[in-house]
């Protein structure tokens, strides 16, 4: 108790180099927190947009087809996933697919695109490209002709909604197939590789044209309502495909592009945040170095009069707690209650990145909410909290490191 | 009666500038439990050095130094901490309270080290500090008391824990005479009526007078009894 009044009084002797410390680290723990929760937010949007756009959170398909898609390669019993999916907590979709190469044909020339083939009653609730169409419509069920296209295919073969386009795929029995069919709607997702190289029409014109079973599709995906359940839900998924020729896969296995990317900017965002920390670090241990010179002689004294050297780097350790504590509480209410402000209302980016902004050729939305979660602010005090007070060791052992009749005897 | 305090040929060298400088130089003492010692003599003649040898705050170059029986010599600096600690109060010229305690705290700071009770520690200080002449001031700060009501305080710090020796160096030098004479008192009387042996420095010829034994410095040696011209014995 005694040490922790002396700690606590000579850290206020100084007022103005201890409020200044303090706001230092409280500053740059607030930056880190809001460059991190900026940088989830993000990614949580990225993922969040591909998984609903792509296969799923989790997606089921057969082993070897990830490591060589083919259109051959189908779960056989879309329905029974379907029917296992429904069990697992915290699912929103299930969303088959058919993923297949075509060539597309118009009277103005030819592409090779892919062809998905989708449900679009489920792709219009979940998938963020259904919301893009600039011309006609999206797809329906109903359809039975109808193709979606890409804004820059759509330039290129000269095609608008109504006209029409042939499809040529290699289908299951290794045949060629030609299909007629009628541009529904031309979307626009600002990502090249969707705009000019990505076509879409419902799932039984796709099992038409590559000649699939009615229950099958290469790939069925499960979108979640928390990306937090994806570790659970692979591992009840996979316990019970066991023994069968399927898998559920991550979206990190299915998308690697997109999971390669994150790694690497959090890898950059690290390195910057390495760097403000290291700054930090500077300041601090120069205020508690500089406190601790300039009381040699108040540190003799105690030493004198019988204090234990572990007493009084305990008292110098203590001070730097409480530096550290403060910094940090104050930098993480700070930063968090920022971060939580445009976790709320969303941070525009549109004045920095213009309207369509794509990271790995997937559109983000512009508007940037922060992702501030329970972890990170504990992260991110241990953190800090835990650097203040290495930092204050160095100190802490210089502070009984004095010649006593030295220190004493100069006045 | 078993001697406090020993000293044999006791030797302190400094290297200043890599000059050898003899702060001491041969020094044979011996003070009695209860003793109310005096060490005299000009500036530079050895007195801080020889306060602080016998405090454990520093090593002789040669010779021995044995306080409470102990051999400083052999202690490890832990074991020299709790020596001060629970056998020797100071005092230093230099007020040395510590700043951010009020003059309470600071009476309070050895006992509450030595883990007394705070039922105990209180009666103890409110008694002493009204003994030193403070009463009243407990709660103000060292920059808030003169020198004289600090050097209180510190005599205060020094012997609250009623250590077996109390080492002054030069604790009257900083106030006025009246003040110096003030302080003499209370040391003299906190010598006869609870027993503390009292070891401390002065160069003050006025103080000198009243000690009821002088060790007598010059260039590191003790000067022998009336040895000195001007230096009559009281
Ligand atoms: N740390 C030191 N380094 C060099 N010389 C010292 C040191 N401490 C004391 N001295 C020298 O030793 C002698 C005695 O000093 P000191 O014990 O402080 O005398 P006093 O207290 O009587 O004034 C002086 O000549 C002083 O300069
Ligand atoms: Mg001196």
């Amino acid at each position: 108790m005694l040490i922790v009044k002396l700690s606590w009084r000579s850290l206020w002797r100084n007022r103005r180099r201890t409020i200044i410390t303090i706001s230092s680290i409280a500053l740059g723990t607030a930056l880190a927190l809001f460059l991190i929760s900026m940088a989830e937010g993000m990614y949580n949007k990225l993922i969040n947009e591909a998984v609903r756009m792509n296969a799923g959170h989790v997606t089921v398909e057969r082993r070897e087809y990830a490591r060589a898609p083919s259109i051959d390669l189908v779960v056989p019993s879309v329905s029974r996933i379907e029917t296992i999916a429904a069990n697992i907590p915290g699912l929103e979709t299930v969303k088959a697919l058919i993923i297949g190469q075509a060539m597309v044909s118009s009277a103005s020339g030819s592409s090779g695109v892919g062809l998905a083939g989708v449900d679009p009653g489920i792709e219009k609730s979940v998938s963020p490209l259904a919301r893009t169409v600039i011309r006609g419509r999206y797809i329906s069920f109903a359809d039975e002709r109808g193709v979606m296209i890409g804004t820059s295919l759509a330039e290129r073969l000269k095609l608008e909604p109504g006209m029409k386009l042939v499809v040529t795929v290699n289908d299951t029995h290794g045949e060629l197939a030609n299909e007629m069919l009628r541009v529904t709607g031309i979307f626009a997702t600002g990502m090249e590789e969707a705009d000019g190289f990505l076509v879409q029409v419902p799932l039984k014109v796709a099992r038409r044209i590559f000649r699939i079973g009615p229950d099958e599709a290469t790939q069925v995906g499960l979108v979640l309502s928390s990306p937090d359940k994806q570790e659970q839900v692979l591992e009840e998924l996979n316990a019970l495909l066991k023994g069968t020729d399927l898998a559920a896969l991550p979206w990190q296995e299915v998308m690697p592009d997109l999971a390669g990317f994150m790694a690497v900017d959090k890898g950059s965002n690290y390195v910057f945040q390495g760097i403000i920390i290291f700054l930090l670090s500077f300041t601090i241990l120069n205020t508690i170095l500089m406190s601790v010179l300039e009381r040699t002689r108040e540190f003799a004294t105690l030493l004198a009069l019988g204090t234990s050297a572990f007493l009084l780097r305990l008292q110098v350790i203590i001070e730097t707690v409480f530096l550290g504590l403060l910094g940090c509480a104050l930098g993480l209410g700070l930063g968090g209650a920022v971060s939580w402000y445009y976790q709320v209302h969303g941070l525009d980016l549109r004045a920095l990145f213009g309207d369509n902004l794509t990271i790995t050729g997937i559109a983000v939305d512009p508007v940037i909410h922060n992702y501030v979660g329970v972890n990170l602010v504990l992260w991110l005090g241990g953190l800090v909290f835990g650097l203040t007070l290495l930092i204050g060791l160095y100190p802490a052992f210089k502070s009984a490191r004095i010649s006593l009749p030295d220190v004493l005897r100069s006045r | 009666m078993k001697a406090l305090i020993t000293l044999e040929q006791v030797v302190k060298e400094y290297r200043d500038n890599g000059v050898p400088v003899r702060a001491l130089d041969g020094i044979d003492l011996t003070i009695e439990p209860g003793e109310f010692t005096v060490v005299a003599g000009p500036s530079g003649s050895g007195k801080s050095t020889l306060l602080n040898l016998i405090g454990g705050l520093d090593q002789p170059t040669r010779g021995r130094v044995s306080v409470a029986g102990m051999d400083t010599s052999v202690l490890s600096n832990i074991e020299l901490s709790r020596m001060r600690l629970y056998k020797i109060g100071f005092v230093f010229q230099a007020y040395n309270l510590i700043p951010v305690l009020t003059a309470y705290e600071n009476a309070e700071y050895i006992l509450m080290l030595q883990g007394t009770p705070a039922q105990k520690r209180r009666e103890r200080i409110m008694s002493l500090l009204s003994t030193v002449g403070l009463k009243g001031l407990e709660n103000r700060f060292p920059r808030e008391l003169s020198g004289g009501q600090q050097q209180r305080v510190a005599i205060a710090r020094a012997i609250a824990s009623e250590p077996q020796l109390v080492l002054a160096d030069e604790p009257t030098a900083n106030v006025d005479s009246k003040t110096s004479a003030s302080l003499l008192d209370l040391m003299m009387e906190l010598n006869r009526d609870k027993g503390v042996t009292f070891l401390f420095s002065t160069h003050d010829p006025a103080v000198m007078e009243r000690a009821r034994r002088i060790i007598r410095l010059r260039d590191g040696r003790i000067v022998p009894d009336g040895d000195g011209p001007g230096d009559s014995p009281a």
